[in-house]
Order: C-alpha cells, then structure tokens, then sequence
C-alpha cells in the first residue's frame, strides 16, 4: 500500500499523500517514494559574470556556469524571477542536462565555477549535490545562490562542497517572511551561520523593498545582525527593487534610500557594504578597510582590479578577506 | 482562499443553526470539520501543498521532460503518525 512521506528537505516538512507534490512544486510524493520532478532538466543556464551572483570577494572577473530548474520553497511577492521560480516543471521547457554535461560545458566555456543560482538551488537539492561532487572533482568551484530555507541535515551534507554562497537575508522580521514570503526567519539565520562555519565564503544580499523593508530600523537591524554574528569583513549587498510579479504597484527603491542604508552599515563598522542593481557613487566600489585605497572598481559587470594583489592591499599591505585564489592577479 | 470561504460558509451555517462553538450536534460537526481543515496546513502562510495531475507527470516523465529522480531526505510517514 501506498504511504505518505514527509519531505525533510527544508522548513516547510511537508507531508505528502500519494500524488501530492511539495510547497515547492518539484518534489512529489510517486507511489510512496519522494521523487524529483527536476533532476537534470534545469530550465535557465547561462554564463555569467560572478560579480553578478553577486559575489564581489569571489575570484573577481571570472566566469560562473549557472544553472537553474523550476521551484522554490518560497513565495516572495518580489520575485525577480517568478517566471521560473514559482512556475511548475510541467510548464518550463527544460534542457537535457544531466551533471556530467553540466561539467563539461562548464570546462568547454572556460568556466571556473558552477553556480545554482536564479531559483532555488534547495529544491533541486540532489541535482545541486551530484553537480557539485563531479565539478569538485574537477577542480571547479561551486557557488550557491539561495534564499537559505533548508533544514541543518541536508545544509551539512551538501556546504563541503560549496565555495561560496550569496544568501538572500530579506528582512529580519519574522512577520515579513511569513507574510511577503511564505516562510520564516530562523532557518535562513541559521543558514548563513553554518556555512560561514562549513568554511564557505559567504556574502548577504538584502533586497531592499519600499515601504515593506526600507525603513533605516530594517536595514539597520539586518546590517546589525551580520557585524555581530559574522563579523564585519562579511560583504552585504544592499540591492535595489524594481517592480515585480506581485508588486507591480510598487516603484523601484530610491537610490538614496540604498545609499543611506550602505552608509549606515560602514558606520555601524562593517567593511564592505554594495550596492546592487543600481548605479551609486563607489555603491560597487571595494576599498581597503586599513587605508581607504581602491582595490576594485567596477561599473556595471566590468571589474577593473587595481589595488589588490595575492589577497593583500598594494598600498598598505592589509589582507583583505575574501577568494582571491590568483584572479585579481592577472 | 477556497479554504478561507468555505470556513465562512461553514461558520455562516453553524451560527445559522444556533449553537455555540464547542457544542455537540450538527454545528458542532462542523466546528470539527473546520478544525480539521486548519489543521491539515498548519502552514497557511505559505505555498499550498497540492495534488499533482499524475498521468500528465507520467506522460512528461516518458517524454523526459521531466523526472522521477529518487529523492533524499524524507521519511515515510506511518498511517496513525
């Protein structure tokens, strides 16, 4: 007889009758088995600068493999990707690409890195974890793009083989999760935690949304949280919203409101603050938290490496954190 | 939202009948009923769980356009649990 399963995966746990596939519309209670939908069929793949992930402390310049399926275990009004993330894998054309061809595309594009980025990498966690087992083989690096909504067991099997993560810190309000997006706080703090401890390098990214997270009190508190829990040489990206999916209503984030939020991080004693999907004065800028030299300007994706050799500042010498790995030698 | 008007219907209905929450008898069926169905998503903020059109996946799965990848971390749920 048939039995119901419960998907441990990530917060949600939810429990599946036979037939009945998850919160996150990829993974489906088949005859009582839990099966994937996805694995293999990724929907989105694109070469992409890394800066764009974005990751601006991870081998600056290089190019990333990015892949994506259909689903996501949340429901973000926002979403700047609902096409994909909140469509269901029957109505996506997919592409054909099992983890051995997503390494050799990787390779044949002169990619250093894969990246499970635009949707949720969470919810196509074992295409996720064979992918990244066969690139670490290959001496690639792997990069998770999430919004961090996973449960600590699967998190510890999978952060080994991660190199880096940008994590979508939304809010640090409860409420915002549950009410903008159909999860919960905690576990995405968690997250973040455990792969900073994982030795993953981690960077934040907060999308800063009008009138639902853009008071000084929000970004303030977030810019809080990551100086006392992850230390102030942790990059947060301060990005900007533009009109999206649910909140069309809503006009794109002032740039001042995203410059005000930047400065008040660096003044609360965090190192490096960005601002993303905008154009700001020194918003992309990473300068040296010893002297001030500038070590990589960057304009839109094109990165000009200026200041910043074997991970130290040329000026003064100070280290500065990040995965240099020799990119911003060239 | 087809549970939320349903939960106003049926609370239209046992007021209608006269009883008060907690009570036995027709209305009182009806408050369990309605407890049932909170229950069963204890998550009603979030995405609802929903059953999937099967012979559409199947068909999908044979055409490879989509797959029946065995999946890890779940646990089999026992009838009682």
């Amino acid at each position: 007889m048939s039995s119901s399963v419960q998907c441990v995966l990530c917060p949600h746990a939810c429990v599946l009758e036979p037939g009945q596939r998850g919160r996150c519309g990829v993974r489906l209670n088949s005859g009582g088995e839990l099966v994937s939908l996805v694995y293999g069929r990724p929907v989105a793949v694109h070469v992409d600068p890394v800066e764009k992930k974005p990751l601006l402390h991870f081998m600056p310049g290089s190019d990333v493999f990015s892949l994506a399926t259909a689903g996501c275990n949340l429901r973000c009004d926002f979403c700047q990707n609902w096409e994909i993330s909140q469509a269901l894998p029957e109505d996506v054309p997919p592409y054909d690409l099992p983890p051995e061809k997503v390494i050799e595309h990787a390779e044949e594009y002169g990619c250093s890195s894969i990246a499970y980025t635009y949707t949720e990498p969470v919810v196509f966690y074992e295409y996720t974890l064979d992918c990244a087992r066969l690139a670490r083989e290959a001496g690639l690096s792997n990069i998770l793009v999430t919004a961090g909504y996973i449960n600590q067991g699967p998190l510890a099997e999978l952060a080994p083989y991660i190199d880096a993560a940008n994590v979508d810190l939304k809010s640090m309000s409860d409420r915002y999760y549950r009410e903008v997006c159909g999860g919960t706080l905690q576990p995405v703090l968690n997250t973040i935690m455990a792969l900073r401890d994982s030795g993953t390098w981690v960077e934040i990214t907060n999308l800063v949304v009008p009138t639902l997270n853009d008071d000084p009190e929000d970004t303030g508190a977030l810019a809080s949280w990551v100086l006392e829990n992850m230390g102030r040489d942790t990059p947060l990206h301060y990005s900007r919203f533009f009109p999206m999916y649910r909140l069309t209503d809503l006009a794109p984030t002032p740039l001042d409101t995203l410059q005000q939020a930047r400065t008040e991080a660096m003044d609360m004693g965090l190192n490096y603050v960005y601002v993303g999907n905008a154009v700001t004065p020194g918003g992309m800028t990473t300068r040296c938290p010893e002297c001030g030299s500038v070590l990589i300007e960057r304009e839109g994706y094109e990165v000009d490496i200026r200041g910043i050799s074997h991970g130290a500042c040329d000026n003064c010498s100070a280290s500065i954190a990040g995965v240099w790995d020799g990119t911003e030698d060239r | 939202m087809i549970r939320i008007l349903l939960t106003a219907a049926m609370l239209l209905l046992a007021s209608a009948s006269g009883e008060a929450p907690g009570e036995e008898g027709e209305g009182g069926w009806l408050l369990e009923t309605i407890r049932g169905l909170a229950a069963r998503d204890g998550r009603p903020w979030a995405k609802p769980i929903e059953m999937a059109d099967m012979d559409r996946i199947m068909e999908l799965a044979e055409e490879g356009w989509i797959t029946l990848h065995e999946a890890g971390w779940y646990v089999l749920k026992e009838d009682d649990e």
